[in-house]
């Protein structure tokens, strides 16, 4: 009796494996989308329908693609562009990562937005397709390959397995009718902290951008970022050297929200103190984001976002496309066209989304630069030549790691 | 009956009132609000914004459509499930009953995702993630306990007299389960098939992993805007949940009573004219 | 003729080791003849293994042997729902969801009558059971009392072979039994329906039977009549049962009966053989002293208690180590009193032997 479900599993599994390896055939013929003259990618992504898996806690974002990218994607490449919202990017991982060990083939997913963590995960796992960025006109037309932000995602190498689809830098935001004078480098903050107590605070890490912050701490009191280029495990002496960091954070500790007894837990958490004037500066890794804050009467309309003297981390976000999907070609196009001055240029307007370009300013012609610039950002937002001007690059996560691990231990804990 | 004391009724009212309709004040307020900041008690301009793009948002609508489809589907399996495994249950001396039960109620102690990561292989390899019918199978798991509970103590409490009784009067087992046990077993197969639609609309997880991003419900929508997201957008949809929560569960207490009114009613009739 | 046979049915506990003895038996094999349009009462008190005959009788209890005919149709393995038998229970068990009327049509309905025919003899039956306007109420509206005609009135209606009654008067306050008993009576007679009744009440079962099988034990003990059961209890077992508590034990010797405590000496019969008896007096039998009459015995006492009851005195007399009960007029009660010594006389043409 009992041996025969399993047996009758077993069969319908190997059936159902069969069927799967058929398919990989199709796969297979996929790869030379990466070599093909780029019409006949045209003439195979047309009809396809593309699914795109992505964050979509955000009405404007959601509004950007579903309105303003993806009627354009139907009408001028017949390809139906599809959102798909996610909570968390983690959550794609995990399910490529079942989906590699279970041999599905004929994924689900076309498009998926990721960076940092997740795209070194995917990567070791060989859950992308390949390097397929050189294949996209745009790519090759707008963007500076050897940019290290572009090379590069959070010290990983890119290997042309994802494209560069935004850019976020990081802002301290303040009211400027409460606050005229910010606090410029950390040592004017500690000044500040102690002459406004219970004003300042910062998502506990590993909230993302409290993690930022901290971080943006480490490049200014151990003396740069120039000496965190090699791996974390070559340096022997990384604790001492972290030693002021930690030492900065806990002297400002008492003068923070709640005297520092607890840190908001969120970015968003954080924002809410902001909002309803709790403490009077908040942060963001989206410069835009203020910006977009003031435009929904959540921020003050004397909102304002600025950068530290020693300029300010800044990353890349990235589409790419998992080894698995189903329609490679749709995929190439809809990427090719996210990349486009065009949908970059509607896509810096905080109206849409408020997202940096990807794109280099320099490589656009004159038409496509001014229109960028003509862009209203908001009086809240850096311009992007300001922005440009002073980015320091992210870490790679293996320091991220033991900073955030080390933040609970030196920080959290005393 | 006894008549409630008018302090009674008033106090009833009073905690209905706090504890069922207070909390969503903040959140039909901040649905609505534009700028709403401290240390305002009311928001001091309104905007339609957030309820646009909910409504606007055609996906919102079909969310809702494959909520309520799986839903009802998922308490249908169970309902099929839960009556013949609770009659053999409680009128069968079943060998290894304990162990049977232990399988049933098991997700309500052991978390569901749990399962549902280890059934995610196996669904994949069968081709049923991605689809509706993956779904409803994974929800199974979580709901069919509290069904399965509801209806199986409603038999416990149908003594087998009133179906030797129904025997005696000539009854075979098909009529005696439609005009003896089903209408004994009906408050709790509601009871059961309300919790079961209610835990069927609010996973997350399971239609997540499962659904991989192609069955759409509404929590698959409202979740990143609950964490992290907009706030104002996630207020809206967390009321348009709560509205179709409440008036999935009012669509079937009504149809009982419907159903028990027309039974009534036709038998009325029937008095009248003998 | 459609007489009901039990042939040998009997049960068995579950539990018991195979060849486990006497004790294994939950019924021990019963075979009995009830006539068509009989009314035949199983008496006994709980735990003698009446309702699990009944319930074999019905089907709904799986027998470990024996047969069960009616006519010459054997039943044996045909389902309950299949024998025509209707049953009435202890609880009236009315479907709460269904009017009075859809109750009592039901057997009918499963028979596949039409709706206008069934509905018609439901307000019929309903007549007859002295609810007639009833029909369209639900169970809940209806008392006690009213619940179980209506039980009885569904039981009749679809014209059963056998109906079988397991204690359907006994959850119901004392003067509504009585008045159920009346109405059973008058319709079993009306409808001439067999009656298969349970019940450990001596007076109910008297009241209502043609016939009455006293149980104990799981075992039948004795058949008869009301007054054969009553008058000639084979043992004393049936007489203790029936409430007769007059047992005096003794030897026949010689033809005369000498009680073991030598309060009571009487002539017998010629018939009985010499050995241990014991002899049954019913308290009607017995009066107090007037004078010697003859084929009467003389027995002196005490009287310990009176009480009254229903227009007769019930005395208990200590005589020797016995003590009889007698039932006295109030003109006889009258002249004695607790405490005071009496003479009883016994009529001995009364008076009843068993042999243990």
């Amino acid at each position: 009796m009992r041996k025969f479900p399993i047996a009758a599993f077993g069969t319908l599994a190997l059936a159902l494996s069969a069927c799967s390896s058929e398919e990989a055939g199709n796969a297979k013929d996929a790869d030379s989308l990466l070599t093909d003259d780029w019409n006949v990618v045209q003439d195979a992504a047309k009809g396809q329908e593309v699914n795109m898996y992505m964050w979509g806690g955000s009405d404007n974002i959601n509004d950007y693609l579903d309105e303003w990218v993806a009627p354009r994607m139907k009408e001028e490449y017949g390809i139906e562009l599809k959102r798909v919202p996610m909570n968390d990017a983690q959550d794609i991982i995990n399910q490529l990562l079942d989906e590699k060990v279970a041999g599905k083939t004929d994924g689900s997913m076309d498009i998926v937005w990721i960076n940092g963590e997740n795209f070194k995960a995917a990567k070791e796992n060989g859950l992308l397709w390949g390097d397929f960025t050189g294949q996209l006109p745009n790519f090759n037309d707008y963007v500076d390959a050897e940019a290290p932000e572009v090379s590069e995602d959070f010290g990983e190498p890119v290997e042309g397995l994802e494209a560069p689809w935004g850019k976020a830098q990081f802002v301290l935001v303040h009211d400027e009718n409460e606050f005229g004078n910010p606090p410029r480098s950390m040592s004017e903050l500690a000044e500040w902290v102690k002459q406004n107590p219970g004003q300042f605070t910062y998502p506990a890490p590993p909230d993302f951008t409290g993690s930022a912050f901290v971080r943006q701490v480490l490049y200014e009191t151990t003396g740069g970022h120039e000496q965190y280029r090699q791996p974390a495990a070559d340096i022997e002496d990384l604790e001492e050297r972290l030693e002021p960091m930690w030492q900065y954070l806990n002297s400002i500790e008492p003068y923070l929200w709640r005297e520092g007894a607890t840190y908001p837990e969120s970015l968003a958490k954080q924002d809410q103190l902001f909002a309803s004037g709790e403490i009077g500066m908040t942060m963001s890794y989206d410069p835009a984001l203020a910006a977009s804050e003031v435009l929904k009467g959540r921020f003050p309309q004397s909102t304002r976002t600025y950068l530290l003297d020693g300029g300010t981390l800044s990353n890349t976000h990235f589409l790419s496309i998992p080894f698995n999907a189903s329609d490679k070609a749709g995929a190439l196009i809809a990427i090719n066209e996210l990349m486009s001055p065009a949908a970059q240029t509607a896509k810096l307007s905080p109206e849409n989304w408020g997202d940096l370009t990807a794109l280099d300013l320099e490589k656009l012609s004159p038409e496509q630069q001014q229109a960028m610039n003509e862009v209203d950002l908001g009086e809240a937002t850096l311009s992007i030549e300001e922005l440009e001007q002073n980015r320091l690059p992210e870490l790679s996560s293996d320091y991220i790691d033991i900073i955030e691990e080390g933040w609970t231990e030196h920080v959290a804990k005393d | 009956m006894k008549k409630h004391p008018r302090l009674l009724s008033l106090f009833l009212f009073l905690g209905l009132f706090i504890f069922v309709i207070v909390p969503f004040i903040p959140l039909i307020l901040s649905s609505l609000s534009f700028g709403w900041r401290w240390p305002d008690v009311f928001p001091q301009a309104w905007s339609l914004r957030a309820w646009e793009y909910v409504v606007n948002d055609g996906r919102t609508w079909q969310a809702v459509g494959i909520s309520l489809w799986i839903a009802l589907v998922v308490t249908s399996v169970n309902i099929l499930l839960a009556v013949p495994a609770a009659n053999a249950l409680v009128r069968y001396r079943v060998r290894g009953r304990w162990l049977f039960e232990a399988i049933i109620f098991a997700p309500i102690i052991i978390p569901p995702f749990i399962s549902v990561m280890g059934i995610h292989l196996s669904f994949l390899r069968f081709g049923l993630t991605e689809t509706v019918l993956g779904v409803v199978l994974a929800h199974i798991a979580p709901t069919l306990p509290y069904l399965f509970r509801a209806v199986m103590i409603s038999y416990q409490t149908l003594s087998v007299d009133w179906e030797d009784q129904a025997r005696m009067l000539g009854a075979g087992a098909v009529p005696r389960f439609f005009h003896v046990v089903l209408p004994h077993l009906l408050p709790g197969i509601l009871a059961g098939a309300s919790l079961s639609v209610l835990i069927s609309l609010s996973q997350y997880l399971i239609t997540f992993i499962i659904g991989a991003g192609q069955v759409v419900t509404l929590p698959i929508l409202l979740f990143p805007f609950i964490s992290g997201g907009d706030p104002s957008v996630a207020s809206a949809y967390s009321l348009l949940y709560a509205a179709i929560a409440i008036a999935a569960l009012a669509g079937m207490d009504a149809a009982l009573k419907r159903y028990y009114q027309t039974n009534r009613a036709s038998q009325q009739e029937k008095g009248e004219n003998a | 003729m459609s007489d009901l046979r039990i042939i040998d049915i009997e049960k068995r506990y579950r539990t018991a080791e195979p060849k486990g003895g006497a004790s294994s038996f939950m019924l021990r094999p019963v075979r009995l003849t009830i006539r068509e349009g009989e009314f035949f009462s199983l008496l006994g008190p709980s735990g003698c293994g009446k309702t699990t005959l009944l319930k074999m009788v019905a089907g709904l209890l799986e027998a470990d042997g024996g047969e069960v005919w009616v006519g010459d149709e054997n039943l044996t393995d045909v389902p309950p729902e299949s024998r025509k038998f209707a049953m009435v229970f202890q609880q009236s068990l009315l479907f709460p969801h269904k009017t009075i009327e859809d109750n009592v049509a039901f057997g009918l309905k499963m028979q596949k009558v039409g709706k206008k025919q069934r509905l018609k003899a439901a307000a019929d039956m309903l007549e007859h059971v002295g609810l007639s306007g009833f029909g369209s109420r639900y169970p809940d509206e209806l008392s006690g009392g009213q619940q179980q005609r209506v039980a009885l009135a569904r039981a009749l209606v679809a014209n059963p072979r056998v109906l079988l009654m397991d204690e359907p008067f006994s959850a119901l306050d004392p003067g509504l039994r009585e008045e159920m008993r009346e109405l059973l009576s008058r319709i079993q007679k009306e409808f001439r329906v067999t009656v298969l009744f349970v019940t450990h009440d001596r007076d109910e079962a008297f009241a209502l039977s043609d016939r009455i099988a006293v149980m104990g034990e799981g075992q039948l003990r004795q058949v008869g009549t009301a007054r054969q059961l009553y008058e000639r209890p084979e043992t004393t077992a049936v007489a203790a049962f029936l409430g007769l508590k007059n047992i005096l034990s003794g030897t026949v010797n010689n033809g005369r009966f000498t009680s073991s405590d030598k309060t009571l000496e009487t002539a017998v019969n010629g018939e009985l053989a010499d050995g241990d008896y014991f002899l049954v007096i019913r308290p009607e039998s017995i009066r107090a002293a007037e004078g010697d009459r003859p084929g009467q015995v003389s027995i002196k006492g005490t009287v310990q208690e009176m009480t009254y009851g229903r227009g007769m005195y019930s005395l208990k007399v200590k005589a020797g180590s016995q003590l009889l009960e007698c039932a006295f007029t109030t003109f006889q009660a009258e002249k004695t009193a607790v405490g005071e010594p009496i003479e009883l006389l016994v009529d001995m043409k009364e008076a009843w032997f068993v042999k243990e």
